[in-house]
């Protein structure tokens, strides 16, 4: 049972970054009969995507991002002691890709850097590092970088993935202020779910070769390689609906709290269906549960801060709010954040 | 009484009258897609509050056998 408090921890802004380049649906036609595309559609609540060009990575879109927090928090350089790239698509299997972000945005070499290899519980889990780090001692101000390209690793002919998830990365800005109350967290890990979401070739246990970067006919009927993203939709919408109402009651029992006490619940982006489904479980009305599924698609570790920036952006500029934060996927990894947010100095999306 | 409300739902999700779906109703590729499979776990999570394995729903043959596994899962 992980549950931890941090204290003296402030977040000062967010700032998100999309590719301006937007797929629709209908753009797969060449790929699947249209009554497939649209019975899918229904189901995902996916109208359309943020696609990045081969050129553009995530750090290209989370540099984009933290350039402008930097910018209008008017933080100097060298006051950043510290960066957290968490993503799923790094520039490089190595170095790290948090190295050459610091070099880009100019910070001080005062300053740690490092990755992370989570997903979609990966916003959650930055923010509970870089809370930890602050309430420490250890750092003052700190860069959590999180964001996902998945488009890069999807096939076209994979009607499980192809029109489900879209590309966008975020920038938070994290700094030491003693006036801040407490952000809790609770994170949970089962890795007997592994298998289900899986690029199960181009690391080491499966090195690319040519023949497993061939797309060829898959068991469950699409078509794909084994370097491309693998997701048993079944299973993994099993895993949410066991894990997540726990995890939100468990972390709204640790503070008192009741769900009519919440002002948003900001839900990973996995898609309507789920959704919807986690809203009736767990009786949370609409306007408690912001979407932003309908024009960004699942955006992985990154569907959260856009969420924020797409939904709340008016309403966390200029107020204080009891805000849960959700991720849950790929691992298995799940966790919960609870914190009260805002005004933001910074909060806006980018479109670069 | 849950069971018949279930099925209800169950033949709008298959897109076939409520009175065709008995336990021998046939299941394939075509009536009971992943997306159909996905929509079943909710149904089934709302109605009985068990999660079903989906690969083992998606493998069932019949409404029956999707009735079975719902009697397992609240038995487990």
């Amino acid at each position: 049972m992980i549950q931890t408090l941090a204290s003296n921890v402030n977040i000062k802004g967010i700032v998100c970054a999309v590719p301006k380049n937007i797929v629709k649906n209908d753009d797969f036609e060449k790929y699947f009969p249209k009554e497939d595309i649209n019975k899918i559609t229904e189901m995902t609540g996916v109208k359309e995507r943020r696609i990045t060009n081969s050129d553009t990575c995530t750090s290209d879109l989370c540099t984009a991002a933290a350039a402008k927090l930097i910018e209008e928090l008017d933080w100097p350089a060298d006051t950043i002691d510290g960066i957290i790239f968490i993503s799923q698509t790094p520039d490089y299997r190595l170095p790290a890709t948090s190295c050459v972000v610091q070099d880009k945005l100019g910070l001080s070499t005062e300053c740690m850097a490092f990755d992370v290899n989570l997903g979609c519980s990966g916003y959650v889990y930055g923010l509970w590092m870089a809370a930890n780090f602050i309430a420490t001692g250890a750092l003052k101000r700190i860069l959590l970088l999180v964001g996902d390209t998945i488009s890069k690793a999807i096939s076209p002919n994979d009607r499980s993935t192809s029109m489900l998830f879209g590309d966008a990365a975020s920038a938070t800005a994290l700094e030491m202020d003693e006036t801040s109350s407490t952000i809790s967290f609770v994170l949970k890990t089962d890795g007997k779910g592994s298998d289900n979401l899986i690029i199960p070739a181009g690391g080491y246990r499966n090195p690319a070769t040519q023949e497993n970067l061939v797309r060829i006919v898959q068991p469950d009927g699409s078509i794909r390689s084994l370097n491309d993203l693998y997701m048993d939709g079944g299973e993994i919408f099993n895993f949410t609906i066991k894990r997540v109402p726990p995890l939100v009651k468990e972390l709204l029992s640790i503070n008192n709290l009741d769900v009519k006490d919440i002002d948003y619940f900001v839900f990973h982006q996995a898609n309507e269906f789920i959704l919807k489904h986690l809203a009736k479980k767990l009786k949370l009305s609409q306007e408690q549960t912001p979407i932003s599924i309908d024009r960004f698609g699942n955006t992985s570790s990154a569907s959260i801060p856009l969420t924020i920036t797409s939904e709340l952006q008016d309403v966390l500029s200029s107020n204080k709010k009891k805000l849960a934060m959700i991720g849950f996927g790929v691992g298995y990894s799940w966790g919960g954040a609870l914190m009260n947010a805002g005004p933001l100095a910074s909060l806006r999306l980018l479109e670069v | 009484m849950e069971f018949k409300e279930f099925l209800a739902e169950l033949a709008d999700l298959l897109e076939v009258d409520a009175e065709d779906l008995n336990d021998d109703y046939e299941l394939d590729s075509e009536n009971f897609d992943s997306v159909a499979v996905v929509s079943t776990i909710a149904l089934i999570d709302e109605y009985f509050d068990v999660t079903v394995n989906g690969k083992s729903l998606s493998q069932a043959k019949t409404v029956g056998e999707i009735m079975d596994l719902i009697k397992k899962a609240k038995e487990d």
